[in-house]
């Protein structure tokens, strides 16, 4: 009620001024843009565009932060110290036994490799691996040794 | 006590219509309802009257005139929710106003105006003389700020616009006995309100 300004003995307005201001021509354009569908009117277009470029943000938003979480974790803290690959090639279908200059032995049985779609692969298969020894191969090659501890299911 | 004693004279009837009267402005209704032009009718009819009713209650004169064009345009827009109950279309022409008004000052788009004739003073507070009006007017606003905002219409039409209390209860759409019984009540509040 604070809000309300009382006036005391205001002039009154005579008719003539009133009648200034009648126009049913604004009446009626008031009551052609009531009855104008709403996807024409310019409201619609502004609220659809917003909702459009809400949903594309958020869309690239979401599509930049899961492959931010695919990024590899693996991260060699020394570029040039890296452990590098070792690579060697197989015949798909027989068995194979490979041994690395440090002693490892890598057994290959025959027909062992599938595609994607599990149908068995024929022909040469190139392999590429790496041997981490010890604690200072690891640091080397930037493989995370940190885990999440709510990620274990007991 | 006799609800009407001290009543200002109101101009009862002065918007009277006959049973033909009534039956012609329903066919008017159905012609603008079947074609909106016709609604020109109709708002020639009425224009001066919803005016003066928004005017009553807002600050400026471009203002009401906006306020009224809306008021028509809208009546238009729902005229064919319109039900007839025996009561003149400008009962629920005045209904559309004051809920334009009440939207557009909750809003605060517009200024909330209450216009008093000092005259109507003498017939609330009974007991100020007529030098003395001028200095009750501030009493007054004080006391009438204690009021609700249904409470006010009541006075606003009843004392400022000089309305019967059948208009009233056509306007603020409630029995006529509950308008006439409400106002007294609202007076009694304001005369005690007034003498504290």
């Amino acid at each position: 009620m604070s809000k309300i300004k009382f006036n005391i003995n205001r002039k009154n307005i005579t008719d003539e001024q009133a009648l200034k201001h009648k126009s049913f021509d604004k009446v009626m354009a008031g009551y052609k843009a009531m009855n104008t569908p709403l996807y024409k009117t310019f409201k619609f277009w502004t609220g659809a565009g917003i909702a459009v470029t809400t949903v594309v943000v958020a869309t690239l938003l979401f599509i930049n932060k899961h492959e931010k979480e695919t990024e590899s974790a693996v991260k060699p803290p020394i570029e040039n110290l890296d452990i590098q690959n070792i690579h060697f090639s197989v015949d798909a279908s027989r068995d194979t036994v490979m041994t690395s200059e440090t002693g490892s032995q890598i057994k290959i049985s025959a027909n062992s490799f599938v595609d994607k779609n599990g149908n068995p692969v024929a022909g040469i298969v190139d392999i590429e691996y790496r041997e981490f020894h010890d604690v200072v191969d690891i640091f080397l090659s930037g493989i995370p040794m940190a885990y999440d501890l709510s990620l274990i299911h007991i | 006590m006799n609800p009407d004693a001290n009543q200002p004279v109101h101009e009862q009837g002065k918007h009277h219509q006959s049973r033909a009267q009534l039956d012609d402005e329903v066919q008017q209704i159905k012609a603008a309802i079947a074609n909106p032009q016709a609604f020109g009718v109709l708002y020639d009819k009425y224009y001066l009257r919803i005016f003066r009713y928004v005017f009553q209650r807002v600050e400026d004169e471009d203002v009401a005139a906006d306020v009224t064009s809306v008021v028509f345009s809208k009546a238009l827009f729902s005229l064919s929710k319109y039900q007839f109950r025996g009561v003149p279309f400008s009962a629920w022409l005045f209904r559309v106003a004051q809920n334009e008004l009440n939207q557009l000052f909750r809003k605060n788009k517009v200024q909330q105006v209450v216009n008093i004739p000092l005259e109507t003073l003498a017939q609330i507070a009974e007991d100020a003389t007529e030098e003395g009006l001028e200095e009750r007017v501030e009493d007054l606003k004080k006391a009438m700020k204690c009021l609700s905002e249904d409470e006010l219409k009541l006075v606003e039409q009843r004392y400022f616009e000089n309305r019967s209390y059948k208009e009233i209860a056509e306007v603020l759409d409630m029995e006529e006995n509950n308008a006439r019984v409400k106002t007294f009540r609202v007076i009694q509040k304001l005369k005690n309100l007034l003498t504290k």
